[in-house]
């Protein structure tokens, strides 16, 4: 039981410091944060009726727990991409060329403004539907369904820069 | 554009998650900002002592004070003046002693003294409310019996709600904890008019307006400094009920969507 216990928090772990990560666009914040949300979770030991509800909650923590690090902070540091990416090793042009435009749309959506970024990353990266960001965000369903689409266009705006 | 997120996918999966042991993480208790938590308790839990005996301390003196007061020493013997703190069963006791024996001189009409002292605390009616506490709204409609509107859609980790009723007076007050976000909604049905709120939070008004929702509902919104601590009230009065919410650690647009939420009509029909 307790092996299943790791793998699924190593699973959450990995998804909750990713999604730190792209808002607070530092390491060793993301870090930090992430730890604090599974502290919490372990102290607060709630028994959730079902998986999806366990997986909000730790977004809807981290969540706050970064637009708590905006307020306290002044964390603006500038987004190393290469630095926290795993360098490829031993693959072919092909896959490094995609490596490389891989890297260079996460450094596009880090530009985004947070909401617009924390939205994208929830829909595309985590397939969560528009009902389950508005459960995590506690925005309205129409507002995420905006958002998303102005985050898009803003997108492809830093791209043509 | 979906080409475009696949790459994104690409590079997010290649993000270097650092390491962490599950272990550290369960063991909270070693962490430093739990270790603060748990020291604050202690200091807390000082404190109330320290408040418990402090009241406990001139209750004890009072209480001897008053029994030393009951106790009469006379030329004869002593008396003790006995009552159960009602003004028409109050007694005095007269006992006689003799150098051998003590006599009971049997019941005495009330000294002005004691009639005095009586006046003070018999007045006083306690009214007593029934307060029930719940953890679910499912659990509390069942017996709140009266409309009430509250947030549906707010997603929190805690929800503790207390549930006040006599005959003159209801009150819901629920207690919302929202990860670090706290939100508290009061709810009454007596309180309609005079309701000061600057005084009720002994909060100093920062700013202060209407916000009219989706619904046409206008709040009285008032931005508050309590304590070093900033929180948003927003209040509706409809017909003799005051709704108030009292929100800290979130920002306006947060305020604003529960706000929107409301849709009074549903629950105050006329």
């Amino acid at each position: 039981m307790a092996d299943i216990d790791e793998v699924k928090i190593r699973k959450y772990y990995s998804k909750i410091y990713k999604f730190v990560y792209m808002q607070v666009k530092n390491r060793e914040d993301a870090q930090d944060i992430t730890q604090e949300v599974f502290y919490q979770y372990f102290d607060k030991n709630i028994v959730f009726p079902d998986v999806e509800r366990e997986k909000a909650w730790l977004f809807t923590v981290a969540r706050n727990k970064c637009k708590n690090h905006w307020r306290t902070c002044w964390y603006r540091k500038i987004f190393d991409e290469m630095e926290n990416i795993s360098e490829p090793k031993d693959i072919s042009e092909n896959e490094y060329e995609r490596k490389e435009d891989a890297f260079y749309v996460v450094s596009c959506v880090s530009k985004l403004p947070y909401k617009y970024r924390e939205i994208i990353h929830l829909f595309y990266y985590e397939n969560m539907s528009i009902e389950k960001i508005s459960k995590i965000t506690g925005k309205n369903k129409s507002t995420i369904q905006t958002q998303l689409d102005r985050g898009r266009k803003l997108l492809k705006k830093i791209m043509i820069k | 554009m979906d080409e475009f997120f696949e790459y994104y996918k690409d590079g997010m999966d290649s993000l270097i998650i650092p390491d962490f042991s599950i272990q550290e993480l369960k063991d909270v208790r070693q962490h430093e900002k739990y270790a603060k938590r748990r020291k604050l308790e202690c200091v807390i839990t000082t404190v109330v002592i320290s408040l418990a005996l402090s009241v406990a301390t001139p209750a004890i003196g009072y209480a001897a004070y008053v029994a030393h007061k009951k106790l009469h020493f006379t030329l004869h013997g002593f008396r003790v003046d006995s009552s159960n703190q009602s003004q028409s069963d109050a007694v005095v006791h007269k006992y006689a002693y003799n150098g051998t024996e003590l006599s009971d001189e049997g019941i005495d009409k009330i000294p002005t003294y004691i009639q005095e002292d009586l006046s003070t605390d018999v007045t006083d009616v306690q009214e007593y409310t029934k307060v029930s506490s719940f953890d679910k709204w499912e659990d509390a409609l069942e017996l709140i019996d009266f409309p009430i509107a509250y947030p549906k859609n707010i997603q929190y980790s805690e929800l503790k709600i207390v549930y006040q009723s006599d005959a003159s007076f209801k009150l819901v007050e629920a207690s919302y904890i929202v990860d670090e976000k706290e939100l508290t909604i009061n709810y009454t049905h007596f309180l309609s008019e005079g309701w000061d709120l600057s005084s009720d939070y002994n909060a100093e008004i920062v700013n202060q307006y209407t916000y009219k929702n989706k619904y046409g509902y206008e709040f009285g919104v008032m931005e508050c400094q309590y304590e070093d601590v900033n929180k948003i009230i927003a209040v509706a009065y409809i017909k003799d009920d005051v709704i108030q919410l009292s929100f800290s650690g979130c920002d306006d647009s947060a305020v604003y969507e529960i706000l929107d939420e409301f849709n009074l009509s549903v629950y105050f029909i006329s």
